[in-house]
């Protein structure tokens, strides 16, 4: 098993709703998670990007009043990691969204649907599943293309 | 398939250590104590071998950096028990740090002593920590470690090639000590490219390889006006 | 998961070691536990152009930024220096910049001096304590109490902290990095109080006299790529290198000839090469008809008769003569003239390497004289002086009567009325003059980029002279040895986090100016020391802060560049295309300002990483030649006029100056390059070898001792970690009974230190060579009690004539600890 191995429950800072961003409000990933397209990274949503909409209040939401209290102090919001990746496992976002086509529900599930912020990731991603899918599509299995 | 390959000119090295430095900034290799040193337990990935020879006042020094020599024909894969070791596609040689055992049998094996074990758990003053390279892992007490030519940095130059569409280029993957050569003594490449300066020096009268007797072929080229210890020279 | 150690892995896998597939790999038991990323950085990942500061050089580097932390630096591509290449110091700057012994906050001593024990202060406090001392030595009228030990390299910093001395009143801006004797001899010769210039690149041939060319000097970068370019890649003739030393040093090794030599007779053997050229007329007689003064015997305006150079040498420095003093064969010396008269073009350099004895300033003209045999001054490949960066001229000040009283004041490292230092003011005097109060006392310090108590011999006179001093300010990043002494440390920002520029080491006749940008916001609460002193002119207030208003460091940068971009010459670094382009337009006459705005000039200059003049124009005779006649001197009337000068001040007469000044020959002989032997104080058999403190790239910085990485690199080519060594002749071990690696001390009539013996056959067998720059008893925790520091045991001494520091005829014994 590659990721979130630890098993411990994963609580977010704000419970935050993907499908209303994506699905309702047809935002792109990109669009929070800038790096995807261009970096190994995903990038994380800066507290600046979520002040680009709420600034003034869209809903009644005490979460929504959250990100303002977060932007008002100066501070980043402390998003946690749901889906982790051991330090010796080199993933470039870019080469498989880009590239090679991937899509991200391939390895995120339907955390686009998700209402509130799941506790655990919804595929457990395992070196099995990455290698099957390398085999399947006839990239790399070499060890060095994944680990570092 | 590339033939990764590393040239270095001896006539213009000066024996100024920035490609051992460079390297152990690019790939965390974690730094000893003096204790650590004393017992040769320090770990460089690419040395400056240096040889001082003659006598007072006829005497010369010689600088070799020496980092991996990538071998076409590892010694140091076959002993590997685990599959730690091995040449991947790019010919590479391979070390899988959460792979390997530690057994030390691949640094006997080699004959060039660029593999490196850990002695001690490396750690970092946690001011430090911020300048780790993110691309590279950091290893752990008990398992060998080596000169990957920057594997890291091939990876990301395919990423950037594929992204734009094309084929990797000449310069598009430089190891790190290559890149910071002051003296511009050491250059990369593919050696199958015809048109690679790798591929030109490779061919000069000056080049040799070390201890190419072994059958090692290796794929790291120095280049040297005078006789190095009776190396074959072209 | 279930939790497996390697042990019981080993055991899965036995037996099946060679048939070991990829796709066991796959098998989800067999991967050990690891930990995981907890958190979720912010990859964002910036290169950002800035300029390296570990030692004088001035690269150009791109800082790679991930996630807010500098992970790297690559050497800048386009920077004319290094062209994207860093040396072992440059790498080595993340662990500078992430040192944990950083000082992170301003500190107030408490308890006794150099006691060591410090509490925290705010930014605030430190300004208002140093405006309220200073502010109270103006109401005193004693402006002249402040001294400055200013470390400061070629740039805007020097400038700023001599606006802070002028409008506040004293005269005291010390430069702790004092010129070397080669600089003296420009002056002597040329009039020119300023490095030389040469281009290797266009050389054919090297007579370095010492020079650590690859031993870390100037542009250490700058000078490996012009070594590499004339080893393998110029077309056409290669160059050759010599060097003459006695060290086997690195420049020495990578040389195409070493010719060891005596310590301290560099300039005897320059004289005989002098006498071959002469006696053979391989000189440029051209050039020395046309354009020096004291070749030939000549009479002045009042009709008295002078010695020539010429007849000085062929009276003086027969080869074999010189070849008893210097211990290079009669050969030698014949054949490295007449390679050296026979190249086009060659160069004669040195450094203080050559020049800190007690007769460099002789020994520097010495050897400069044969770039005027030559005749390659500010010639393709010869000796040139750099033209200077265009910077903008800040606005005069106006000092009110307290600062204009002040800075007419004797200084406090004065030697006028003294037996020391005609052309430099010693570091030594300052000590001495602090203790003594005379001629007034010292009440306020600042040290800026120096630790003159690790980097001098002066450890207890200059420990003693801060002690007696009440209010001593540090700028250091470190506790150093100087640090621990001063009362106040206010800690400057680390480079890569601050606003700086950086006027490179001159390598050829161009000027190239480094733009340092902070690449990452400061890590702790330091302060821009640039920035300190205008808050702390602004808190005086008055003409003080009316001379120094701008709000920080980066304006004042701004507005001095603002003169570059006017004078519409050089170009902002740029592809070496666009750069040979614009050359070859300017050589033309024509301007190529390409900015529509000096905003948008300032923007990319910053973004490149700096400018550069693009290309030097030879033979500018009138500039070169700033003497009184206006030609190359062999005869120096400047120093003429500096002992006549001091004759009058001090009501002796010329003869008597040159013996208080310890120089020995008299008469016209005395104003000419000419050699006289080193004094020594012991006697050879009590102190056999000289104690050689040599310089090398890795420790070429004042903090590279508490860097991991140069611990581990420095000593590597003798097989040393972490620690000092000594360099001794294999023979010369052997009669001592001393094994390589064993422990000995080497003991000078002033002190002793234990270090490792390492046996070289490069060794002199007269002379043992101990790194400088480890052996800290401060600094950090890396540095700390790692090595012995030479500086410890070096007898104090000067070069009367300069009042320059002598570093390399300390005479010691050595024996087994």
């Amino acid at each position: 098993m590659i990721a979130s191995s630890s098993g411990k429950s994963i609580a977010q800072p704000i419970a935050f709703n993907h499908k209303k961003h994506v699905v309702e409000n047809e935002l792109e990933c990109s669009a929070c998670h800038g790096l995807f397209q261009t970096s190994a990274h995903a990038g994380r949503p800066t507290t600046d990007t979520c002040i680009l909409c709420h600034e003034t209040a869209l809903t009644k939401s005490p979460e929504e009043e959250k990100v303002r209290q977060y932007a008002e102090r100066g501070e980043q919001i402390p998003w946690r990691r749901l889906f982790k990746l051991p330090p010796h496992v080199y993933f470039s976002h870019q080469t498989h969204v880009v590239s090679g086509q991937v899509e991200c529900k391939s390895c995120h599930g339907n955390i686009a649907d998700s209402t509130s912020p799941p506790s655990k990731p919804e595929i457990k991603l395992t070196m099995a599943r990455c290698i099957d899918c390398h085999k399947s599509r006839r990239v790399s299995t070499d060890c060095l293309a994944c680990h570092r | 398939m590339p033939k990764w390959a590393m040239v270095i000119d001896l006539d213009k090295c000066t024996g100024c250590e920035a490609c051992v430095v460079a390297c152990k900034a690019e790939n965390n290799i974690p730094f000893s104590d003096p204790e650590q040193a004393a017992l040769g337990r320090s770990i460089g990935w690419i040395e400056v071998m240096t040889m001082i020879e003659g006598e007072y006042p006829q005497v010369k020094t010689r600088f070799i950096p020496r980092p991996c020599m990538q071998c076409d024909n590892p010694p140091c894969t076959k002993v590997c028990p685990v599959f730690a070791t091995y040449k991947n596609e790019d010919g590479l040689v391979a070390q899988i740090y959460e792979r390997c055992i530690g057994c030390r049998y691949c640094t006997n094996a080699c004959p060039y002593t660029v593999k490196y074990f850990n002695w001690f758990e490396p750690s970092w003053p946690t001011e430090m920590q911020r300048s780790l390279n993110p691309d590279v892992s950091t290893r752990s007490k008990g398992v060998v470690e080596k000169c990957t030519f920057c594997h890291h940095r091939l990876q990301k130059a395919k990423e950037v090639a594929k992204a734009e569409k094309r084929d990797l280029r000449e310069g598009d993957y430089v190891p790190a000590c290559v890149q910071t050569c002051p003296a511009a003594a050491m250059y990369f490449g593919d050696l199958d490219d015809p048109q690679s300066k790798v591929r030109e020096l490779s061919k000069n009268s000056r080049a040799f390889k070390l201890l190419e007797d072994l059958g090692t072929e290796p794929k790291v080229i120095y280049l040297t006006e005078g006789d190095w210890y009776g190396a074959r020279k072209s | 998961m279930q939790a497996m150690n390697r042990r019981e892995w080993i055991k899965l896998t036995a037996g099946a070691v060679s048939g070991l597939a990829l796709s066991s790999c796959t098998d989800r038991k067999l991967v050990p536990i690891t930990s995981f990323e907890e958190d979720w950085p912010d990859y964002a990942e910036k290169w950002i152009a800035s300029a390296c500061m570990q030692c004088e050089g001035g690269c150009g580097v791109l800082a790679r930024v991930v996630d807010g932390g500098v992970v790297k630096l690559e050497g800048n591509p386009l920077h004319p220096i290094n062209r994207g290449r860093l040396c072992p110091l440059g790498q080595a700057a993340p662990q500078l910049l992430y040192n944990p012994d950083r000082i992170k906050t301003p500190m107030k001593r408490v308890g006794g001096k150099g006691a060591n024990k410090w509490v925290k202060l705010s930014w605030d406090e430190a300004i208002q304590t140093i405006a309220d001392n200073l502010t109270d030595l103006r109401q005193k009228g004693e402006p002249q109490s402040l001294v400055v030990f200013d470390g400061a390299r070629r740039g805007l910093m020097q400038n700023l902290v001599q606006r802070f001395c002028d409008a506040y009143g004293t005269p005291n801006h010390i430069n702790t990095n004092q010129p070397d004797g080669m600089t003296l001899a420009h002056d002597l010769a040329q009039g020119l109080r300023e490095p030389f210039a040469y281009e290797f690149e266009k050389t054919e041939y090297v007579l370095s006299f010492g020079c650590g060319l690859l031993d870390g000097w100037r542009s250490p970068v700058g000078v490996a790529r012009a070594y590499g370019y004339l080893r393998q890649e110029r077309p056409g003739a290669k160059a050759k290198i010599v060097q003459v030393e006695r060290r086997f040093s690195t420049t020495a090794a990578r040389a195409d000839e070493w010719v060891p030599i005596n310590p301290g007779t560099e300039g005897a053997l320059a004289l005989g090469i002098a006498y071959v050229l002469i006696r053979e007329d391989l000189y440029d007689l051209e050039f020395v008809r046309e354009y020096t003064l004291g070749f030939d015997d000549w009479k002045d305006e009042q009709g008295v008769t002078h010695m020539g150079f010429k007849t000085l040498v062929l009276r003086d420095y027969r080869p074999d003569d010189v070849s008893g003093v210097t211990g290079v064969a009669v050969d030698t010396i014949i054949r490295l003239a007449k390679e050296f008269a026979h190249s086009k073009p060659g160069v004669a350099i040195a450094d203080a390497n050559a020049t800190s004895f007690s007769n460099g300033t002789y020994t520097a003209l010495s050897i400069h004289a044969l770039n005027a045999l030559k005749g390659n001054i500010d010639l393709p490949g010869g000796v040139l002086a750099e033209e200077p960066v265009p910077f903008k001229p800040l606005p005069e000040i106006k000092p009110d009567a307290v600062a204009e009283r002040g800075v007419t004041m004797p200084r406090i490292d004065s030697g006028q009325g003294t037996t020391l230092g005609l052309l430099a003011s010693p570091l030594e005097m300052a000590a001495a003059n602090i203790v003594s109060t005379k001629p007034y006392p010292v009440r306020v310090a600042f040290f800026y980029n120096s630790n003159p108590l690790f980097s001098t011999v002066l450890e207890s006179r200059l420990g003693q002279a801060l002690d007696s001093v009440p209010l001593v300010v540090s700028f250091s990043s470190f506790l150093d040895e100087t640090a621990q002494h001063a009362d106040l440390i206010l800690p400057d920002h680390s480079f890569l986090e601050k606003w700086q520029d950086s006027i490179a080491p001159p390598l050829s006749g161009t000027p190239v100016l480094s733009i340092a940008q902070p690449v990452i916001d400061p890590l702790y609460d330091t302060m821009h020391t640039g920035d300190f002193l205008l808050k702390l002119g602004a808190a005086i207030g008055g003409t003080v802060a009316d001379a120094l208003a701008w709000g920080d460091f980066k304006e004042l940068l701004k507005f001095s560049v603002e003169g570059i971009y006017e004078a519409e010459r050089g170009a902002v670094f740029s592809e070496l295309s666009d750069e040979a382009y614009l050359r070859e337009m300017q050589q033309r006459g024509w301007a190529t300002n390409e900015f529509s705005s000096y905003d948008e000039f300032w923007e990319q200059l910053v973004a490149k990483g700096g400018w550069s003049g693009l290309y030097h124009s030879y033979g500018r005779w009138g500039k070169v030649l700033n003497t009184p006649s206006h030609k190359f001197e062999f005869y120096s009337q400047r120093l003429k006029g500096e002992l006549e000068t001091r004759a009058r001040l001090n009501g002796k007469s010329v003869d008597g100056v040159l013996e208080d000044l310890s120089v020995e020959s008299r008469g016209d002989t005395a104003l000419l390059p000419h050699f006289e032997p080193i004094k020594t104080r012991v006697s050879d058999s009590d102190y056999p070898f000289f104690l050689n403190p040599f310089n090398s790239l890795a420790l070429a910085s004042a903090t590279a001792a508490n860097l991991p990485w140069i611990q581990e690199t420095a000593g590597d080519h003798v097989g040393v970690k972490w620690d000092s060594w000594a360099e001794i002749n294999p023979a010369t071990a052997a009669e001592l009974g001393i094994e390589d690696g064993e422990s000995i001390w080497i003991e000078s009539q002033r002190g002793r230190l234990k270090t490792k013996a390492k046996l070289h056959p490069g060794s002199m067998p007269s002379v043992v060579s101990v790194p400088s720059g480890l052996g800290h008893k401060a600094l950090g925790r890396w540095a700390k009690d790692r090595g012995s520091n030479p500086n410890s045991i070096i007898d104090v001494d000067h070069d009367g004539l300069s009042g320059l520091p002598v570093w390399f005829s300390t005479r010691v014994k050595i024996y087994k600890a």
